[in-house]
């Protein structure tokens, strides 16, 4: 899947905004292509189909595991 | 018996103590010894606590001469991590931001050491903030591979490694929220384990990923492991991420044979862009648990290869969390490389966030129905050996891999299922660099994964080898 480098760049300066954050040209191209990978990971969980109904493991815990002997 | 200190293991020294055939005050001076007379060269310690230490063992030694030994720990020197509180000492986290920060009271793994006995000798350097897996580090100077100093030691706990490696330390407490313990593990030949989820008091240590982060211990065997979590496991009332679950001696069944037991041996995305060498380490280790009569099966787990985006959503918006406001007023103060990890997650939307978290759940029920079949899975520790300091980017077959993706790709399922894991020295490339794989076990199963890795290091002697000074 390829990302559309224009939506990345929104995307990139919506979030540095929203944090106050600013960063010099260099590491702003650099924070895009991070950026980019990162998203790509995200967009590709969409080919799962996963239902809503499935629990986020907000507050993480391990079960223990049944007994399966 | 000084010498002999360099390769003994806290197994073997215990009951020297114990006897009073060595003093702690021997031990800790000849450690405190190695640490000035290493330390410049290859970076493993921020903060040396020499009085401090030298005085616990005082104390150890009297404790011990008038019959009150308290155990396997008692008079041993250790070292912790510069992101685990320790009362009085200043926790840098391996930050500009944090460099002056003094810690109000011990976190409470440090507690648990003092408790057993342990000593401290200090705090070990790590990759900024923990959010690194080189332990290349801007502020601190970057931590270096003993067995070839060019190359990155691994992170984030690189300084914990590199204590245990050269022996400036018999053990050392780190991290691990996507490999930390276990990188830095592999490519300094130590043995490190990361606990299951919970198992382990996260009680003053700074957060890096709440959902993701873990205590766990380098030593230089599995033996001393179970020991320094013997010390440490259990619940906390400080830590409401902690499992109530009994603990168990990790010690006392630490002999018991493996046979029959149910080993899966991870393929598809554990087996793909992976050096040569490590995937020949992994194989003799393989042929080395198959020795002990453990029964050896593929298994593949095919929601793997969607792990490195979920994984990499999660880290960056739970850290970015931890830090928005400090990142909002102290930007420039950040390295470059952790600045940037750090906003990657203010990308992150909380629907993609919540996507992320639910791909999770799934991926924790396929590794737990796979562990219905077996009770242990074997994968390499890192897809790559140690690489120069300088290098971003590594040949491997005929793709050019990011250095730091490739270091923490198969260590990160762990993280993302919370499961327990041993990072075990496995063999050498031909440069010389240690060569590493893991053993993942069930749900706060710690004792079958070291039960394993202790027959396996009984059967082959990669854990004993050293580098050279």
């Amino acid at each position: 899947m390829s990302i559309d480098r224009a939506r990345v760049a929104a995307i990139v300066q919506a979030g540095l905004d929203r944090a106050g954050v600013r960063l010099d040209a260099g590491e702003l191209a650099q924070l895009e292509a991070l950026t980019a990978t990162m998203l790509e990971g995200v967009y590709q969980l969409d080919e799962l189909n996963i239902s809503g109904q499935v629990e986020p493991a907000l507050i993480f815990s391990v079960a223990k595991p049944q007994d399966d002997e | 018996m000084s010498e002999e200190f360099a390769a003994a293991t806290i197994s073997e020294v215990a009951p020297l103590l114990r006897e009073r055939k060595v003093s702690p005050v021997e031990l800790t001076l000849w450690h405190l010894d190695r640490v000035a007379k290493l330390n410049a060269r290859l970076n493993a310690f921020i903060t040396v606590l020499g009085d401090q230490a030298m005085a616990q063992a005082r104390e150890a030694e009297a404790e011990i001469a008038r019959g009150d030994y308290r155990g396997p720990l008692h008079g041993i020197p250790v070292a912790i991590k510069d992101i685990i509180a320790i009362a009085g000492v200043r926790m840098t986290c391996g930050s500009r931001i944090l460099a002056d920060h003094i810690s109000a009271r011990d976190a409470t793994v440090v507690a648990r050491l003092r408790a057993a006995g342990a000593i401290l000798l200090g705090t070990l350097h790590l990759h900024e903030f923990a959010w690194g897996g080189t332990s290349i580090n801007p502020h601190y100077g970057n931590a270096r591979n003993p067995w070839n100093l060019d190359c990155i030691a691994g992170g984030s706990s690189g300084g914990s490694a590199i204590a245990v490696a050269t022996s400036m330390a018999m053990a050392t407490l780190g991290t691990d929220t996507g490999g930390s313990v276990r990188i830095p593990s592999a490519l300094c030949g130590t043995t490190g384990l990361k606990p299951t989820y919970g198992r382990v008091s996260r009680d003053g240590v700074f957060p890096l990923c709440n959902s993701l982060d873990h205590v766990g211990v380098l030593t230089r065997s599995a033996q001393d492991a179970a020991l320094m979590l013997n010390a440490i496991a259990g619940a906390d009332p400080r830590d409401p991420s902690s499992a109530g679950s009994p603990v168990p001696d990790y010690s006392r069944e630490l002999n018991a044979n493996i046979r029959k037991l149910r080993v899966g041996q991870l393929r598809g995305f554990f087996a793909e862009d992976i050096q040569d060498e490590i995937e020949s380490g992994l194989e003799s280790a393989v042929q080395a648990l198959r020795g002990l009569d453990a029964q050896v099966d593929e298994v593949t787990l095919p929601l793997m290869k969607h792990m490195p985006g979920a994984s990499l959503a999660i880290m960056t918006a739970e850290s970015y969390a931890v830090h928005e406001r400090m990142i909002r007023e102290r930007a420039q103060d950040y390295g470059v490389d952790v600045r940037l990890r750090l906003m990657m997650g203010a990308m992150v939307s909380a629907p993609q966030y919540l996507k992320a978290q639910r791909f999770r759940t799934l991926l924790c029920e396929q590794t737990a129905e796979a562990m219905r079949r077996f009770d242990l899975l074997v994968a390499p520790t890192t897809a790559i050996t140690a690489t120069p300091a300088t290098q971003e980017s590594v040949r491997v077959g005929s793709k050019d891999l990011v250095v730091a993706a490739s270091l923490s790709r198969l260590t990160r399922p762990a993280n993302m299922t919370g499961l327990p894991a041993i990072a075990l020295p496995s063999g050498f490339s031909r440069e010389g660099l240690p060569v590493s794989f893991q053993i993942i076990g069930r749900p706060f199963d710690e004792a079958t994964v070291l039960r394993a890795a202790h027959a396996y290091q009984s059967a082959t002697d990669w854990h004993r080898r050293r580098p050279a000074e």
